[in-house]
């Protein structure tokens, strides 16, 4: 190949514009905020916001535009598009509600907001990453800001340990996550995600040891990304980090590092490796099989450990293993032939609803949260109906919709994902996913009896209410009754996500 | 057989001093085994043709990174550590151990498989798409279109610019060119993978796909040339030495026949007083090449047509075309170029991650005044004279660690949060 | 010519010997070193299969390695260094301000 820099259309940067605008204001925004006086950094706050919905305008505009940028290293496809409003609605809605968060812990400082672009600009990245190379590049910029965000309240020793736990366990997988790119390198020669497609055929009909290598590189891939999204068997640091980091930090980071991880996921899994059959004539992939273990592992355990929780910061962490769970249903399903596709729409618009109400149910969480991180108890919400009830109503909503009641955006998501499972003939995993939804009303129903039906007698204050948050909730709160009441918005959405590279349907 | 008893020496070693490093209770040991392993993978990285990697393995790794943990050690005074022993006190978060070591042994084992499998497959890698190009010598007033098949190549170039190289499907194709005033010829070629080609449009109506040659060039600080005839006569390629001693013209590529293409050459690196001329008639100049730089690393073909010039004549002309050839696998300059070109977007990530790292370094030790910081007591322990730590390395108690000794035990940290 | 198979066996093994010093070692700085040098196997795998393919992506690919982990170690320190003001220890497994 000669070396020509590649000239401005070849590199065709207008789609990948709402991402690089992302990361770029962040970069601008690190200088800006030295001007911006230290009482003042609801400034930095709002700027960043507006350099999200810059990005979000962008993003309706590049929408499903199926082009590549970077000479095929980033694809605009309708998945990424999908994927971009999530991660930009949550950032938006974190944002809002860590401005008066932080002014009451006496974290104020404007490099949060920086950090939280960069995130996000790490998820937005991941989402579109057409190689194995850009995956891991993205993901640590994903994750890094994440760890320094988790230990944001330092010295607070408890936050200081959610960012170190989270580091430790995110660098491990890591690791895991490059030595399984490399031997999928290893075995295909290329680190393309479509020439990664292109090659497997062939080694699989070469049989012998590259055949070997590319099981196991797939194998590690998913415990790296498994590690992020928090399925069992990785997810055991969900809960210490998910209590002990700020509470916005860790709703942005149950709904962004979930969004990354997954887009990663399934474009690795289906544009790179959906022909990963060993047999002629299958209509299986290789890896569906143990997909679907960790998907069933992962709803048993994560419904099971969250019925014993008495803090609700810990017991949202077990619901998102719980609903990563979910998810990973989809990806299973996303292994049988045809299915593809309504999979990766179903596991969009799961993370669609998903995002609403949990970040929402963290929202409430926050406004009742003490300025010392104490006030997170189930306990502390008994009695809430009568003094605050428009609140308590509120909760008492995204807990159903994290059940998944019809009427509800988690129903929606629920229903789109089993739907999925059963069309890819995975009834005992369609089977045990509803058993434990039933099992998971369990818990985010005892919210709502603490909330209602008992009662205490002193007056519940909100020590951390402010106009802010509560625009954060109602934003949640509205997003999660118009995915759940007008699902024909979300479907009509989710009907362009598709993969541009997708082979196999 | 040297490589052989490079990596069974140097790979032992490196698993040797790995295991050391985990086996270590000292940190600091544990550090200098860790470079000793970094430093075995490097000259691994040596035997495996990439000259790059050992550099920046030894510079980055060994050199910055390892630094950095050792000045960690020491500014924290924690090189002393606990024993290696998993059973041991309060375990938490750990008991997932047992399942990742089942992991870790499948790992093994699995190592054990491939040898046994024997060969990992990479000789059919999948081929290079052939590359393409066109450039306008038939006009100097008229812009040239180029398709193969329908796909486009170069459009409305103007005269003597070559188009950029696109990758095209390995095949055969009817490539055609149309001049702007309508005027359109064609042929046919078959493009094979891995090659590159320069469609030329020159005299009147002739195409041609010339292959050029972008491999490595072997040869240090050297180039390649070719030259393409597109004349009707018989040309060569000379060098005419210096304009004051008479006789002392060579010849370079000789006698190539109309519309052939000659053999490659390659050449030093200087500057060559060429021309170009008619076999018949070797003295006299058909086109002078005076005083052209030959810049190391580059593939030239030398083009040689009869271009015609606003008034319709037909004028000599010699246009080089220019390629960086492909640099030597895994030198500094391959991964320069991948870097700038396919690798492009996760170089720019590269560069926010670091700031994002950057950033956050600041953030977690950054401590504004009048937040809980810890008491005098244990201010003072946790920055120990330097002296004290080696002193404590080296098992001699100095005077100001006796001093150290006679405080007053530090009082425990506060529990936070309980 | 020794086989792409012999540093692929000896990467493992070295990326083995990581896994377990992260799992068994209980200070930080330990276990970022563990982390490292599993880094650095993955990096002698892609140099490996870089040979046999004849390709320089997995110079590439280590090359990216080798920096995000000068990122990720430098956060990973500054990290240490503020647990260790406020708690003056750095064994993990004295971490549990948070229910286990």
């Amino acid at each position: 190949m000669p070396f020509e820099l590649p000239s401005l259309s070849q590199l065709n940067l207008g789609v990948s514009i709402p991402a690089m605008s992302v990361a770029v204001w962040a970069c601008i925004l690190l200088l800006i905020d030295l001007w911006i006086p230290k009482d003042r950094k609801e400034r930095t706050a709002w700027l960043a916001a507006g350099g999200l919905v810059f990005a979000f305008v962008v993003n309706l505009f590049t929408f499903n535009s199926g082009e590549t940028a970077f000479l095929g290293m980033f694809v605009a496809d309708g998945f990424t598009g999908v994927l971009n409003i999530v991660i930009l609605i949550t950032a938006f809605i974190a944002i809002l509600m860590s401005i008066d968060y932080l002014r009451r812990t006496g974290t104020e400082r404007g490099e949060y907001y920086v950090l939280m672009l960069l995130s996000i600009s790490g998820a937005m990245f991941m989402a579109a990453a057409n190689d194995l190379i850009t995956v891991f590049v993205a993901l640590e910029l994903l994750s890094i800001p994440l760890y320094i965000l988790a230990a944001f309240r330092t010295p607070d020793l408890k936050s200081e340990e959610s960012g170190m736990k989270y580091f430790i366990l995110g660098a491990f997988a890591s690791a895991f996550l490059v030595y399984g790119s490399a031997l999928i390198y290893g075995a295909t020669g290329t680190t393309n995600l479509n020439e990664i497609f292109q090659s497997v055929d062939r080694v699989v009909t070469q049989g012998s040891t590259s055949v070997f290598l590319l099981l196991l590189g797939a194998g590690l891939v998913l415990v790296g990304l498994g590690f992020k999204v928090a399925v069992v068997p990785f997810h055991m640091w969900t809960p210490d980090v998910y209590e002990g980091a700020p509470t916005p930090v860790t709703a942005f980071m149950s709904v962004a590092a979930k969004v990354g991880g997954f887009g990663a996921l399934l474009r690795v899994m289906m544009v790179g490796l959906p022909a990963f059959m060993l047999q002629d004539g299958a209509t299986h992939t290789a890896w569906q099989q143990t997909v679907w273990l960790i998907a069933a592992a992962t709803l048993i355990l994560g419904n099971l450990i969250a019925i014993s929780q008495t803090n609700i910061k810990r017991l949202l962490a077990y619901s998102s293993i719980a609903h990563a769970g979910y998810i990973m249903m989809a990806v299973a399903a996303a292994g049988t032939q045809g299915v593809g596709t309504s999979a990766a729409q179903a596991a969009a618009v799961y993370l669609l609803a998903y995002m609403f109400t949990n970040i929402g149910a963290f929202a409430v969480a926050q406004a009742l949260e003490r300025d010392d991180g104490t006030g997170t108890k189930l306990d502390d919400f008994v009695g809430l109906a009568r003094s605050q009830p428009l609140l308590a109503f509120m909760m008492a909503v995204f807990m159903l919709s994290l059940t998944g009641i019809p009427l509800t955006a988690g129903f929606i998501g629920k229903w789109l994902v089993f739907q999925a499972t059963l069309q890819a003939e995975l009834v005992p995993l369609a089977v045990i996913g509803v058993l434990t939804s039933v099992v998971s009303a369990f818990y985010y129903i005892r919210v709502v009896v603490n909330m209602y039906l008992r009662d205490t007698a002193k007056e519940i204050v909100l020590p951390g209410e402010s106009p802010r948050l509560n625009w954060a909730i109602y934003l949640s709160f509205a997003g999660t009754l118009v995915v759940g009441i007008l699902p024909a918005l979300v479907t009509g959405l989710s009907s362009s996500v598709n993969f541009t590279a997708l082979m196999m349907p | 057989m040297t490589e052989l008893i490079v990596f069974i020496v140097v790979g032992g070693l490196a698993v040797a001093f790995a295991t050391l490093m985990l086996l270590s209770e000292n940190a600091v040991h544990s550090a200098l085994s860790l470079i000793v392993t970094m430093v075995c993978i490097a000259v691994l990285f040596l035997a495996l043709n990439a000259p790059f990697l050992a550099m920046i393995q030894i510079t980055v790794y060994a050199g910055a990174i390892m630094v950095l943990f050792l000045f960690v050690i020491m500014l924290l005074g924690a090189e002393r550590l606990l024993p290696a022993s998993p059973g041991e006190g309060k375990v938490r978060y750990r008991w997932f151990a047992p399942l990742a070591l089942t992991l870790a042994m499948s790992l093994l084992i699995a190592a054990g498989v491939t040898i046994i499998q024997g060969q990992v497959s990479g000789a059919d890698a999948l081929g290079l798409n052939p590359i393409i190009r066109a450039v306008n010598l038939a006009s100097t007033t008229q812009t040239l279109s180029v398709t193969a098949n329908g796909v486009n190549v170069g459009e409305a170039l103007a005269s003597r610019k070559p188009s950029r190289f696109i990758e095209i499907a390995p095949g055969n194709y009817d490539i055609s060119a149309a001049l702007s005033d309508g005027s359109s010829f064609a042929r046919s070629a078959a493009l094979a993978a891995g090659t590159a080609y320069t469609v030329v449009a020159f005299g009147d109506g002739e195409l041609a796909v010339i292959p050029e040659d972008l491999s490595t060039i072997a040869a240090e600080r050297s180039a390649r040339f070719a030259l393409f005839n597109g004349t009707d006569e018989t040309l060569s390629l000379v060098d005419r030495g210096s304009e004051f001693v008479a006789d002392d013209d060579r010849i370079v590529i000789a006698e190539i026949a109309p519309g052939a293409l000659s053999a490659s050459i390659t050449l030093a690196e200087g500057v060559g007083n060429w021309a170009v001329v008619l076999a018949s008639a070797p003295d006299t100049v058909w086109f002078p090449l005076r005083d052209y730089e030959i810049v190391r690393d580059r593939s030239t073909t030398l083009i040689a047509v009869r271009e015609r010039d606003a008034l319709g004549s037909r004028r000599p002309l010699v246009l080089p075309l220019e390629s960086e050839a492909r640099p030597a696998f895994g030198s500094p300059r391959a991964i320069g170029y991948s870097l700038f070109t396919d690798f492009l977007l996760p170089f720019q990530l590269l560069a926010v991650l670091l700031l994002a790292s950057m950033v956050g370094v600041i953030v977690l030790t950054h401590r504004e005044t009048g937040k809980r910081m810890p008491t005098a007591a244990n201010r003072r322990r946790v920055s120990r004279p330097l002296a004290n730590v080696i002193a404590a390395q080296v098992g001699i108690e100095s005077a100001s660690a006796r001093a150290d000794a006679a405080l007053p035990e530090p009082e425990p940290p506060q529990a936070v949060g309980k | 010519m020794v086989q792409t198979e012999a540093y692929l066996m000896l990467s493992m093994v070295l990326f083995v010997l990581g896994t377990m010093g992260v799992l068994l070692r209980r200070s930080a700085i330990l276990v970022f070193m563990s982390v490292e040098l599993m880094l650095n196997a993955t990096n002698l795998a892609l140099a490996a299969f870089a040979r046999q393919w004849g390709s320089e992506n997995g110079h590439m690919f280590a090359f990216f390695i080798i920096t995000v982990a000068a990122a990720e170690v430098a956060v990973g320190l500054a990290l240490i260094v503020a647990i260790f003001r406020t708690k003056r220890s750095i064994n993990i497994d004295e971490l549990h301000q948070l229910e286990g």
